[in-house]
């Protein structure tokens, strides 16, 4: 089966990982998967992060102690990452690439495996690895503020690799060398009068340093629970949000190409009017048990591709969100499907 | 929560029971969500591990709600 | 703790570095049960390349857990998980919950005693096997990182607060360790003893057991009488580890093949504990065995109950030494009931005739033999007030696709409400195991809910049989055949009109993928 074509204006194409330790494409316009590559050390033990450009990925294999880059475009694995020795075990939780993937920023768990017993090290959350130099150029521990919550937190590095955002309970702009906090944006408690904090953001990147998302608050004059829609311009820490109404079971958000319709789900699903900023479409009771984790609105904004818990991918009608069809993926995801812009029209 | 015996409730849902004690939230199938959560060992105890002792554990399946009679048992 | 056996110097001391009298890195710092000792000693095999032949294994869980185990004080409490007892674990809610329990049973490192740096340890093993768990309990911090603040934004994790509380509580050296190491291992268990089991859903069974040494270990020989009153012969071998902990295999027609674990009394006189079957060890019967001289025992009275004023009735007593010469004054059933004759007699069995008078009194009756008294072998009732099933709550899970089955097996027993007068009180009266008719009914969590027609069936024995393991292309998301359910026992008491309804709560769940000898 001949790989997808590359080339064509919109982003058409989607990459994603199945079990055991397959890379596959899926082509938008025949709604249909082809074989892509195999990874060197096994399964991917999370979702991909890429280059702005989403040229490169970089998934974490080898039992998270390997980092894998794909070339999405020549669809081979081109470099990797292992820092591991036989005295000490480094595993990695995620990797984060700067805008030209020279450097990556590794969340590291470092435990020393002497003859007959482990010793964690704590010195160190962050390693910055050098690909070009082929090791490891500098180290820091996340400020308690922002490492130790129950999750090493996510990283966007800045354009120009002088800064690392952190979306979390708040927003906070990382000196990229050192890991002190530059910038704080408080997001945890109400900074207007009349909203309510906002909690449970869950963002996805729509383009680099543009997020949307689903957010939770409390109306504070009549304490009802209501959900609305948030857009963040990360580089600039900017929020601006809009409500609307009372909670539903939804987290994830897929926003439409045209930038008009917003989707948010999965347990309920909701179709988002962006301009008159209302909900227009709900369906409670949309999916149950354990929801998927991957939504992407196709790039002609009729159909809604949902996948990443299992082998399927379930295809909606955007306007009605019935469902058209189901597409098996040949063996459960490993790694929930990106939209892939088309390589070619970008540098190198 | 009022858990049996032998039985965990972590994470998002447990393993044999959900944080209430009972099966209502469990993943439907459990199969689907099988591998999802076994490649970074949220079951040690119930499922066999994939970082440490068992990395090839569902080579025989790549989709475990298609192939899951050959989901092979692990004897410690 | 020096380690005194070539065998575990030469074994492992290639890892753990041994000082000049003996202590062996890790080894000599830790105090755990046989299991414990062999679910370290499988990992050393799985994951570090020790190689040894299978009577090296045993004689080294043997060694470490004669010398490296715990005191019979230390081990009772928590002997459930040996016994692999399908039963709830009441740990109260707390970090020591949230941390460790919501993986593993908290059994499992209850049974441990470390030195402090031992503790650490242990919490750097879980973080070199599974990194993950420093997110998903070991920091404590709430999960979803935008929901709620992070509990500990300081550097302590929530672990390192539960490990303090262990190294107070759970230390290598204790008092009982001391007082047991100078007590030494005992007699050990050879001789004739008396078995007294239930047989659930039918009635008690009884036997004369022989242990004989055997080297290290014993073998047994039993004459055993079932509930329904057949006979067979059975064969057994085991350990008595530490002097008092039993871990026997025995196999004979009637019971089939068994595996026990039994602990002693620190008097010697009694082992006490559980014989099981099943992949999961779920199907079990409670065994009890006394040491016998010469004396007659009883093991049991069958039926043990009978009703006020029901005048005459025929009961039989089980045991062992029963002489030819005992008569009808030899016996006592104590008030209200009088013993009018011995109609057939065996060594093991008495059938004797009794009469209950009308004024009786409701309540337990100790049933005296000559110079043996069984306690509460009798009662007499003027009415059953309930039914209780048992276990109060069971698990089983599907199976018989990929996996084996795990099943659940239900009895039921009537009850007096016991002399306050107030029914499912502590004082009530067991009136023995009675044959209900057993159903399944939804246990609602939520209105739609439609398990009773997935989870598999109950057969009027009350063994429920689970559904097959895998998803059920039938039912909504496929979703397995999993479920909450109520087993229910519907029982008419003779010359009552209503039926007395009891029930227990069954998880039906999905199937475990490692099989660890014990629960997790």
């Amino acid at each position: 089966v001949a790989p997808p074509v590359f080339g064509q204006e919109e982003p058409n194409v989607f990459i994603a990982g199945i079990w055991p330790d397959r890379i596959i494409f899926f082509d938008q316009t025949t709604d249909a998967f082809t074989d892509g590559l195999r990874l060197r050390h096994g399964a991917a033990t999370g979702s991909a992060s890429y280059t702005p450009d989403k040229r490169r990925f970089y998934v974490i294999t080898d039992r998270m102690e390997s980092v894998e880059v794909i070339d999405a475009l020549r669809q081979e694995v081109i470099d990797e990452i292992k820092l591991s020795t036989p005295e000490k075990r480094i595993r990695f939780f995620s990797v984060y690439p700067n805008h030209d993937g020279s450097k990556v920023y590794l969340n590291v768990n470092v435990v020393q495996l002497q003859t007959d017993r482990f010793i964690q090290e704590h010195e160190v959350d962050i390693m910055v690895y050098d690909l070009g130099a082929r090791e490891v150029v500098n180290s820091f521990k996340f400020p308690k503020e922002v490492g130790g919550g129950a999750r090493r937190p996510a990283l966007h590095v800045s354009p120009d690799g002088s800064s690392l955002y952190v979306i979390g309970r708040d927003l906070y702009e990382l000196d990229a060398a050192t890991g002190e906090i530059k910038r704080k944006k408080v997001l945890s408690k109400p900074l207007l009068a009349g909203y309510g904090e906002l909690r449970g953001l869950n963002l996805t990147q729509t383009e680099p340093g543009t997020f949307y998302g689903i957010y939770r608050t409390e109306d504070p004059i009549l304490k009802k629970r209501i959900f609305g829609v948030a857009k963040l311009d990360l580089y600039d820490m900017n929020v601006s949000t809009f409500e609307l109404g009372p909670q539903l079971k939804v987290g994830r958000f897929a926003l439409s190409p045209d930038g008009k319709r917003g989707y948010a789900g999965l347990s309920d699903m909701v179709v988002i009017d962006m301009e008159k900023q209302r909900v227009i479409l709900k369906k409670e009771k949309f999916e149950r048990g354990r929801t998927n984790n991957s939504m992407i609105v196709g790039h002609d904004g009729t159909k809604l591709y949902v996948s990443g818990v299992g082998d399927t991918v379930w295809v909606y009608d955007t306007a009605t969100l019935e469902l058209i069809k189901t597409v098996y993926a040949g063996g459960d995801f490993m790694m929930p499907p990106i939209e892939i812009p088309n390589p070619t029209t970008s540098q190198n | 929560p009022h858990v049996p015996a032998g039985c965990t409730t972590i994470f998002s849902p447990g393993w044999e029971v959900d944080a209430t004690g009972g099966t209502a939230n469990l993943c439907q199938p459990m199969e689907r969500d099988l591998y999802d959560c076994y490649k970074t060992c949220f079951w040690p105890a119930q499922v066999p591990d994939y970082l440490n002792n068992n990395p090839d554990w569902h080579s025989g399946c790549a989709s475990a709600t298609q192939d899951w009679r050959k989901i092979d048992l692990i004897f410690p | 703790i020096p380690v005194q056996s070539e065998l575990v110097q030469s074994a492992c001391g290639s890892c753990h570095a041994s000082d000049d009298d003996g202590h062996m890195t890790r080894i000599s710092y830790q105090r755990k049960t046989p299991e414990g000792w062999q679910l370290t000693l499988k990992r050393m095999i799985r994951t570090n390349g020790l190689n040894l032949t299978p009577d090296q294994a045993r004689a080294i869980v043997r060694y470490l857990s004669d010398h490296h185990g715990l005191a019979p004080e230390e081990a009772r409490p928590y002997f459930y998980r040996a016994e692999k007892r399908p039963q709830l674990e009441n740990i109260e809610e707390g970090e020591l919950k949230e941390t460790c329990v919501r993986c593993h049973m908290a059994a499992r490192f209850f049974t441990q005693r470390r030195t402090e740096e031992e503790w650490d340890l242990l919490k750097g093993m879980h973080i070199g096997y599974f990194p993950v768990i420093e997110f998903q309990t070991f920091r404590g911090a709430s999960p979803l990182a935008g929901d709620a603040p992070a509990e500990n934004t300081g550097s302590e994790w929530r672990a390192d607060r539960v490990l303090e509380t262990l190294k107070a509580d759970y230390p290598l050296e204790t008092p009982e360790w001391k007082r047991y190491k100078a007590k030494g291992m005992g007699r050990g268990i050879a001789g004739r003893w008396l078995l007294k089991t239930h047989q659930p859903g039918e009635g008690p069974a009884s036997g004369v057991v022989t242990f004989a040494k055997e080297g290290d270990d014993y073998t047994y020989s039993a004459e055993i009488l079932l509930a329904d009153g057949s006979r067979h012969q059975r064969e057994g071998k085991g350990v008595l580890y530490g002097g008092y902990s039993w871990r026997g295999r025995s196999n004979g027609d009637g019971l089939g093949e068994l595996r026990e674990v039994l602990m002693l009394s620190d008097d010697g006189s009694k082992l006490e504990g559980r014989m099981f079957s099943g992949t999961y060890g779920e199907l079990g019967l409670d065994a009890t065995l006394v040491r016998l001289g010469e004396d007659p025992r009883i093991a049991a009275v069958w039926p043990r109950s009978a009703k006020v004023g029901g005048g005459t009735a025929s009961v039989t007593i089980t045991g062992a030494n029963f002489t030819d010469d005992i008569v009808t004054d030899d016996l006592d059933f104590g008030q209200g009931v009088s013993v009018t004759g011995i109609s057939a007699r065996t060594a093991t069995t008495l059938t004797v005739a009794l009469e209950v008078s009308d004024d009786a009194l409701s309540g337990y009756r100790d049933v005296a033999l000559g110079p043996t008294q069984a306690v509460d072998a009798f009662a007499v009732y003027d009415r059953v007030d309930y039914v209780k099933v048992l276990p109060d709550e069971a698990l089983a899970r599907v199976g018989g696709g990929a996996v084996a089955k795990q099943f659940a097996r239900f009895e039921a027993a009537a009850f007096h409400r016991g002399p306050d007068d107030e029914p499912l009180t502590e004082d009530d009266v067991d009136l023995g195991t009675v044959q209900p008719e057993w159903s399944v009914e939804e246990y609602y969590i939520r209105h739609e809910d439609d398990d009773i027609e997935y989870v598999g069936t109950i057969d009027q024995k009350g063994f429920f049989t689970p559904a097959i393991d895998g998803p059920n292309m039938d039912r909504e998301l496929n979703a397995n055949n999993f479920g909450d359910v109520w087993v229910v026992a519907s029982y008419r008491p003779e010359g009552v009109s209503e039926t007395l309804r009891g029930r227990s709560r069954l998880v039906v769940t999905i199937p475990i993928y490692v099989y660890w000898e014990l629960f997790p």
